[in-house]
This record gives structure tokens, C-alpha cells and sequence, in this order.
């Protein structure tokens, strides 16, 4: 379901910007205001990064953010704690953002 | 991928959700402890935490919506699809009377462009077809930042019978989305006015005339850059415009359209003067019920008095309108420049207050404009707040000096207690902005930030303030103040008080609590004055600082004891002399004598410093004692967190010889307000000084790329790259600069600037630039009366490498002492009369070394 939305922002011809452009967007575009075009495609590539360390918590983002389900739902989907997913979802949102800086 | 997350992963989350639980200074001491077994670990851990505060609404939302908002955007129309002249249209994005507006792809150069396509009934007229053609391409030379560049015009090679312009695309919003919120903030709408203006003067400069300007056809991108659309292209009928066309387009159009009378250049500045009148008092000048009813008020009508509907616009501004809307075509302004120029000014007066003249000496020639900009900034304090500056919601022009008297107040008393509290040199970036509370908080990088808005009517005061949460945007308290004016000091007592014990829940000391009611004096009539003189001390004409020395001089007779009134009227007296507006002698004994005074009542006033290391330094030459003095300030100015007052002492340390340290102070300055333009351009000025000049090319691109309507930086790239010996690009960045400062209205000049060419074309257009406009731009001030720097006719005389004249003026500047003398060795503008023996002796009697020669 993923795919499907960044796809579509590809094919919307957003150009994927370069990390610098990035971590001054992100606050106006990302934060701010919605996730959109090359945000999305810089995001999926982000949570990749996040999926490949640390595969719950890809999840907990894929489901709370792409999927729209309610933190319960994600627990239930995952047959784990609500506050876990709290959790994850928390530092997750960090670390990703921290990435889309342009953090290494 | 892993299921199972590394032993070092899982040590950084346990750590950082550990860190979330502990308080502020709990949190560095926990930190430090890692740092001491691990202090990669500590990095870690602390970069993600500079990041909490922002990812508190980051991914919240869903996808889907997003999304689905996008789709629902994209409307199925005809051409969609389709292949448009080389360009594969993707999706319709707006329609009007002349025809449709699609996204398109232009596959060659791997860009996007807007296609306009002209609706096929009236492309079928041959005639209107040509010139509909004939203009575009006119349009196309037009090569300006606020226009929309055009990239072609052509016919389609699809079956259908298709004229189309191809055009930049702008994401943006109309500005008639834009002015939405009424009425906007003046200093908005004249940001807004001096794009537009700049568009005109440029297309007028070479013949064209828009002749239907109106908010729908001019763009705003969300960095603010305004873009003008349809630049001469043709209506179908000269006149009245199409049938059918809606009442409100009628609006902008000037009385000699109206009258069917043939327009001219003056038309689009009566458009102008209609828009500009629009966005400063929200309503439209001519509309009217029906469309007879405003054409007769467009021709006959004068608009209701701007200051009746918005009391915030500055007269000047007024003057500007009342010019452009005048009814007869010659009473305009006779050339389009002078317009823009006019209001430039005014609104860089308007934005830039306190720091503009200090940088009327970083070597450009033209003073910066500071400019909120965008940029990523976080920071992770402990408990902080900013004070915003309050909106004067009344109709009284009183309660703008009310305004920023309550906000400095409530600054200067939260300043002394356990919280950060953001300068008023840093909240003053959101002066009139309409951006959200809590897209400034996190640009201030603080968790709390109090709005405030204040009513003066009939003899009562109404304050409301409110304090919101960054993070969730939460109301945390909002109260409502309703007084008399007699006792301003009790009620920001009461308001502060509040803000402190039911807002923030501080607990203070006995010693905090006396700082937060601590008053600068007890004589409330001299309070006011004080207050009432702050508006203009930032506003910097030479008016304006008169008009403020008036209100102080008054402020001290009624308190000799107040402090702060004296170094006030100081300032007044030393920003005239640096700015030349009179003699130094003048200024100096005024200056000495009301800091004495400030220096006995209360010495530890940051401000009282700073003036004490301007006069040490600029008009006495002691650079011991304005070293010290320097010192001391920038202390200040990193604890009070007022980065103008860093801007001087990098000064100081460039005229000096080290350009190093001047550096590292603006950089200072720039960690402290990264949001102000100011401390960009410095910066990449000295890093040009420090022979840095890929980094200063570099940072003056930065600032080109989101400040496109700024010169100076042009003027700076300008000096770097006929350093670098890239003469081509110098005169590139050269002729962007002197159109925006409207200097090509001087014939040469403007040849020469799409003509010169490599190292001997660069010296023609510098000296047609120093003959030509600076030049008569000094004489003019002598003329007429005001007082004209020697010192300036010396530096032109030797940028132009005429020593004879130089060292005349040279000797008339140190009569009248000059403060920029200081900057002999270091300004490059008397490179050409450096070895001279007169030089070398001009620079030993303002007490510095004769710097070696080669």
C-alpha cells in the first residue's frame, strides 16, 4: 500500500530533492504542512533505512502513517503492547526525521 | 532485513526514552555520563533528541488524506495525456476566459512548464491570433524575476488547430488566494508591492505593458516570491474586455481603460496603486454592485481613505497610493522605477529598523534587507518561551508604540527569571507576519509562545493574551485585561505576574519576583515618552530619528534618573552620524555627555556598552578602550541574545586587520538568529575578505536562490567572482543587482550591462555605475542641504582611481572626522590609492598601521 502512494507521487513528477533542499523543507513541508511528492519518495527511502535495523518499528510507521490504523489497531496487528507501539512510534519519528536531516 | 535490532540500537532507545523522562538539567548531567564511557553513544543519543520537539506532528495524519487531497486536485480533462508541441501535458491546473492551463512536461530539458493553451474559438481569429503570437514573443524577452519566464510559443501538432504559450510553472497560490486574510499585514502587502512594482518597472523599461494586472494574475510562491503572469498579451478587445467577463476584474482596470481611452504604461500603475490599496486595507477600492456602478467609481470615485480601513499604514505608503490612483494618466509616476524605488525604501525602512545601518558599512554598497526567511532550526532548550509582538487591533495609531512597548516590557521582565526567553531582536523576525503561532515556535526553537493583541479606545486599554503550547498547539492560558491608560506599570504588573504564576508556573525567588515588577522609571508621563519614541529609533530616516530625539529629550527633562531614556537619546545621535545624516562633531559631545549621565545611573545596561564601543571606536579612535567595550557587549549580546549588537564588533575586528575573528562573530550571530538575511550576507562578506571565495560565492548563491528581489548579495557575488577573474559571471550578478536597485534607468549603464564582457568590460560598467548614479546620488544630497559625507566623494573618487580628487576629499573627511575612516585598511575600495604616500599617512593619523605593500 505503500508502494502504491509513493509511486504515485513518482508519477506526479516530483523530483527527489538532495538532502540539503531536504532538512530545509522539512520543517515547512513535512512537519508543518502535509507529506507530499518528493517528501513521500524521501520518507519510503528513510523507513527502508529504519525497516532494515529495526523491522517492528518500520512496521509501526507503515501501519500508523501509510495504513491509517489507530495505535490499538497497530497493537493488535503486531500482538504487541499499546505503550510498545507508543514507543516505537516515537523514537521512530525521531530517528526518521533525524534522517530526512541529513543526520549521519 | 533484521528481525532483531542490534545491542547498540537497542542501548540508543533505551538511553533516549530514558533521557525523555529526566528534566532539563537532569538530562545534561544523565548525557554527560554517557559521554564519559561512550561518547559516540552520547551523540547518538543527543542528535535524536534535538529532534523531539519537532517530530511531535511529524507523520501525524494519515497518508490516505494526503494523498486523496492530491488526486481530487488533479481534474480529467481534454488534452491530458497528450503531446503539445514537444510538451506532454499532464494535468489541467486552471481555466479563464482566454483559455486553459495545464501542467506539462518538457521532456528535452527534463523540467515542468505550464501550458497555455488559447481556447480554440478565439485562436480561430486569425488576426487576434497574430497578435496574441506577437506579443508572447515581445513577453518572452522579458527576462526578470517576478515575471514568469515564457519558453515558447507556438501551434500544436495534434490534430486540433492549438496556439499555446509554454511557460515557467509556479507552484504558488494567486494573490487573490493569498489576500484572503484581511487586511494583510503592511509589511507583507509591501513585500508583496515591491515585487509587483519591480515587475512593472522592468517590463515598462522595455515597452511592455500588461494592461490587465489584477490579483489573479500574479502568483505567490510559498517563499513569497511573487511572480507576474500574462505580461502583454493581448485581451481580444482593447477596451472593456471580453463579454461575460465578472464584475470584480473590472476593479483593477485604470480610468483611461475604463473610458476606452488608450492605456499606457501609467495604466498598469493605477492597477497597481488598486491591488496594493486592496492587500493593505482589504477591501476593493472601486467594486461596486454592479458593473456600470464601477466603472463610473473607477472613473469618477475616489476610494474610501486607506488609514480608515487599516490605521497601520504608514503615511508614506499612503502617498504612493494616492499617486498611482490618480485619475489623470500625467499625474502618475513617470516611470515605473521610481514607484518601485519609492516603495523599496519604504518597506526596507519598515523591516530592517535598527540593523540596516550597520550594514550600509559591510564594503556592498547597498544596505541589506532583513527578511524573514525559512529555515530548519532547532534547538532543545529548557523551559522557553517568545513573546510575539502584540497586534494593535484598534484604530488608534497609538497602540503600535503600545504594542511594542508591552512586548519589549514583558521580554525585559521574563529575561531575569529560570526560563530562556527569545530577545526582541529575534521575535521581531514575525512583526506583522500572518504565519502560524506554532510554525514560529518552532522556528524560535522554544516550547511556549505568548500572542497578545491590544485595543486602545476612548481613554480604555484591552489587552488579551494568550500562551500556546508549540508542541500540541494547546491554549495553556488566555486572559483579558480591560484599564484605564493612567497606569500603564500596574497593569504589565498584572499581565506579567500572570504569565509567570498561571501561565508558566515558575516558582520565583524574592530576588526573581522583584526583577519581574522592576520598573526603568517611576514618572509614568516620561515612561511614555520613552515608549512613544521607540517606533521611530527603529524606524531610521532621518526624520525619524529627530522625531525620536524630540520624545526622548522630554523623557530625561521629566526623569534626569532614567537610564535608559539617556542611552536612547544617545543612539539617536550616533546612528545619524554613522549614517551621515550630520556632521560627527556635531553628534559627539551629545553622545559623550548622555552616556556619562546612563553610566552613573545604571552601568550594567548592555546598551549603554555597546554606545560606549561606537564611541571609542568610531569617533575616537581608542581601540583599547573599544576593545574592551566590545568585549563586554558581545557578552551581552549572547546572553540577551541580540546579534545586531555582534554585527559591530565583526566590524571592529575587520578594520582592524583580523578578518578571522570577525568572521567567527557574525557566525555567532547567525547561530543566535538564523532566521534574519543580516548575518547570511555578513558572513559571506568576510569569508570574501578572509580570501574564502568558493564558500562566500557559495553562501551569496544560497541567498540569491530564496531572496530573489535582494541586490546586495548580487553586489557581493558580483566582488567575488572579479575576484575569482570570472569577469562574465561579475557582470551577470552586476546587472541583476543594478535592475533591482533600478539603476539601469542610466542609459550607459544599462548598455553596458547586457553588452560588457570580460575583465575591461567589468571596470566600463563599474565606472558607469560610480559616474553615473552613485555619484549624483551624492551630489544630490549636498544640494540639497543635507550633509554630505567627504569621506563618501573620497572613496567614490578612489574606486575610480583618481587619487588628486581622493586625497582632497580625504582631507575634508578628517576635519569632519569621518567614523568610516576606521575602515581605511581593510575596505578595498582604496586599493587603487594604497601606495600613495598621502594614504599611507591618512591611515597612521587615525592611529592604524600602514598595511605592507603587495
Amino acid at each position: 500500500m505503500r508502494r502504491v502512494l509513493v509511486d504515485y507521487a513518482r508519477s506526479r513528477g516530483y523530483q527527489k530533492r538532495g538532502a540539503g533542499i531536504i532538512s530545509v523543507t522539512l520543517d515547512e513541508a513535512l512537519v508543518v504542512s502535509p507529506a507530499r511528492g518528493a517528501d513521500l519518495v524521501a520518507l519510503d527511502d528513510a523507513l527502508q533505512a529504519l525497516a532494515a535495523v529495526d523491522a517492528r518499528k518500520g512496521q509501526v510507521v507503515e501501519m500508523r502513517f501509510f495504513g491509517g490504523l489507530s495505535v490499538e489497531e497497530t497493537a493488535e496487528a503486531l500482538h504487541v503492547s499499546a505503550e510498545t507501539v507508543m514507543r516505537d512510534w516515537r523514537f521512530a519519528k525521531v530517528w526518521l526525521l533525524r534522517e530526512l536531516a541529513g543526520h549521519v | 532485513m533484521s528481525e532483531h535490532p542490534s545491542d547498540r540500537w537497542r542501548d540508543v532507545e533505551h538511553l533516549y526514552h530514558q533521557a525523555l523522562e529526566l528534566g532539563v538539567s537532569e538530562r545534561a548531567a544523565f548525557l554527560a555520563e554517557i559521554g564519559d564511557r561512550d561518547d559516540g553513544l552520547r551523540r547518538d543519543v543527543q542528535s535524536l533528541l534535538d529532534h523531539e520537539a519537532a517530530a511531535a506532528h511529524f507523520l501525524e495524519g494519515s497518508a490516505f488524506v494526503l494523498a486523496a487531497r492530491d488526486l481530487a486536485d488533479s481534474r480529467r480533462t481534454r488534452l491530458e495525456g497528450r503531446q503539445v508541441g514537444g510538451y506532454a501535458i499532464v494535468t489541467m491546473i486552471g481555466a479563464g476566459g482566454m483559455g486553459e492551463v495545464y501542467r506539462a512536461r518538457d521532456s528535452r530539458l527534463d523540467r515542468d512548464v505550464a501550458v497555455k493553451v488559447l481556447d480554440p474559438s478565439i485562436a480561430a481569429d486569425p488576426a487576434y491570433r497574430r497578435r496574441f503570437e506577437d506579443e508572447a514573443r515581445a513577453a518572452s524577452a522579458l527576462n526578470h524575476p517576478n515575471i514568469v519566464t515564457i519558453y515558447g510559443v507556438g501551434e500544436g501538432t495534434g490534430d486540433e488547430d492549438l496556439a499555446f504559450i509554454a511557460m515557467e510553472l509556479v507552484e504558488g497560490q494567486t494573490l487573490r488566494e493569498f489576500m484572503s486574510v484581511s487586511p494583510m499585514p503592511v509589511g507583507t502587502a509591501l513585500d508583496v508591492g515591491v515585487q509587483l512594482a519591480a515587475a512593472l518597472a522592468a517590463a515598462h523599461a522595455r515597452g511592455i505593458v500588461h494592461r490587465d494586472l489584477k490579483p489573479e494574475n500574479v502568483m505567490v510562491r510559498p517563499d513569497r516570491l511573487v511572480k507576474v503572469l500574462d505580461f502583454g498579451i493581448a485581451r481580444r478587445d482593447g477596451g472593456l474586455g471580453e463579454e461575460g467577463s465578472i464584475v470584480g476584474t473590472l476593479g483593477y482596470m485604470s480610468p483611461e481603460q475604463a473610458a476606452g481611452r488608450p492605456t499606457s504604461f501609467a495604466s498598469d500603475q493605477f492597477s497597481f496603486g488598486a491591488i496594493l490599496y486592496e492587500m493593505l486595507s482589504g477591501s476593493r477600492a472601486f467594486h461596486r454592485d454592479s458593473r456600470v456602478e464601477t466603472l463610473a467609481a473607477i472613473i469618477e470615485a475616489q476610494p474610501q481613505p486607506v488609514e480608515s480601513l487599516n490605521p497601520r499604514v504608514p503615511a508614506s505608503v499612503r502617498r504612493v497610493l494616492e499617486r498611482c490612483l490618480a485619475k489623470d494618466p500625467a499625474a502618475r509616476y513617470s516611470d515605473t522605477a521610481e514607484l518601485e524605488s519609492a516603495l523599496r525604501r519604504i518597506s526596507t525602512r519598515l523591516s530592517v529598523g535598527l540593523t540596516r545601518r550597520q550594514a550600509v558599512w559591510l564594503g556592498s554598497a547597498t544596505a541589506a534587507a532583513a527578511v524573514a526567511g525559512v529555515s530548519a532550526w532547532f534547538l532543545w532548550p529548557p523551559q522557553s518561551i517568545a513573546v510575539l509582538p502584540f497586534l494593535n487591533a484598534s484604530t488608534s495609531p497609538d497602540g503600535d508604540y503600545l504594542c511594542i512597548g508591552i512586548t519589549e516590557a514583558l521580554i525585559g521582565r521574563l529575561r531575569h527569571l529560570p526560563i530562556r526567553v527569545k530577545s526582541f531582536s529575534l521575535v521581531s523576525n514575525f512583526v506583522d507576519t500572518s504565519t502560524d503561532t506554532r510554525v514560529i515556535g518552532r522556528q524560535l526553537g522554544v516550547e511556549t509562545v505568548l500572542t497578545g493583541k491590544l485595543t486602545l479606545d476612548a481613554g480604555r486599554l484591552r489587552i488579551v493574551a494568550e500562551l500556546i503550547d508549540v508542541a500540541t498547539g494547546k491554549s495553556l492560558w488566555k486572559k483579558g485585561y480591560d484599564r484605564g491608560t493612567a497606569d500603564i506599570f500596574a497593569l504589565w504588573d498584572e499581565v506579567a505576574s500572570a504569565i509567570v504564576d498561571e501561565g508558566l508556573h515558575l516558582r520565583l525567588t524574592r530576588d526573581e519576583r522583584l526583577q519581574l515588577l522592576s520598573r526603568p522609571t517611576d514618572d509614568a508621563e516620561a515612561y511614555d515618552l520613552f515608549l512613544r519614541a521607540r517606533p521611530f529609533q527603529m524606524a531610521g530616516s532621518e526624520q525619524d530619528y529627530l522625531a525620536a530625539r524630540e520624545l526622548l529629550t522630554g523623557a530625561v527633562a521629566r526623569d534626569p534618573r532614567f537610564a535608559e531614556a539617556w542611552v536612547a537619546l544617545a543612539g539617536t545621535y550616533w546612528t545619524c552620524a554613522l549614517d551621515s545624516f550630520i556632521r560627527p562633531a556635531e553628534a559627539t559631545p551629545q553622545i559623550a555627555q548622555s552616556l556619562a549621565r546612563a553610566s552613573v545611573l545604571n552601568p550594567a545596561l548592555p546598551d549603554l556598552h555597546f554606545g560606549l564601543a561606537i564611541t571609542h571606536f568610531f569617533f575616537e579612535w581608542d581601540w583599547t578602550s573599544a576593545e574592551r567595550e566590545f568585549h563586554l557587549t558581545s557578552a551581552a549580546a549572547d546572553r540577551e541574545l541580540q546579534p545586531e549588537l555582534l554585527l559591530t564588533h565583526a566590524m571592529e575586528r575587520w578594520a582592524m586587520g583580523h578578518v578571522d575573528e570577525a568572521l567567527q562573530i557574525v557566525r555567532r550571530a547567525r547561530r543566535i538568529d538564523p532566521l534574519s538575511t543580516i548575518f547570511v550576507n555578513a558572513e559571506a562578506n568576510y569569508l570574501f575578505h578572509a580570501g574564502h571565495l568558493d564558500e562566500a560565492a557559495a553562501l551569496y548563491l544560497t541567498l540569491i536562490n530564496t531572496h530573489a528581489d535582494m541586490a546586495s548579495p548580487r553586489f557581493g557575488l558580483a566582488e567575488v567572482r572579479q575576484a575569482q577573474g570570472r569577469f562574465d559571471e561579475a557582470i551577470a550578478a552586476r546587472a541583476q543587482a543594478h535592475e533591482l536597485e533600478g539603476d539601469d534607468r542610466d542609459e550607459e549603464l544599462r548598455s553596458l550591462m547586457s553588452t560588457a564582457r570580460g575583465e575591461q568590460g567589468y571596470r566600463q560598467l563599474d565606472r558607469a555605475a560610480l559616474l553615473n548614479v552613485e555619484l549624483p546620488r551624492l551630489e544630490r544630497r549636498a544640494v540639497t542641504g543635507g550633509y554630505a559625507s567627504p569621506l563618501d566623494f573620497a572613496r567614490l573618487w578612489a574606486r575610480l582611481g583618481d587619487g588628486e580628487r581622493a586625497f582632497r576629499f580625504l582631507s575634508a573627511a578628517f576635519d569632519d572626522r569621518a567614523p568610516a575612516l576606521v575602515f581605511l585598511n581593510a575596505d578595498r575600495a582604496w586599493d587603487a590609492v594604497r601606495a600613495d604616500p598621502r594614504f599611507r599617512e591618512a591611515v597612521t593619523r587615525v592611529g592604524l598601521q600602514p598595511r605592507g605593500q603587495g
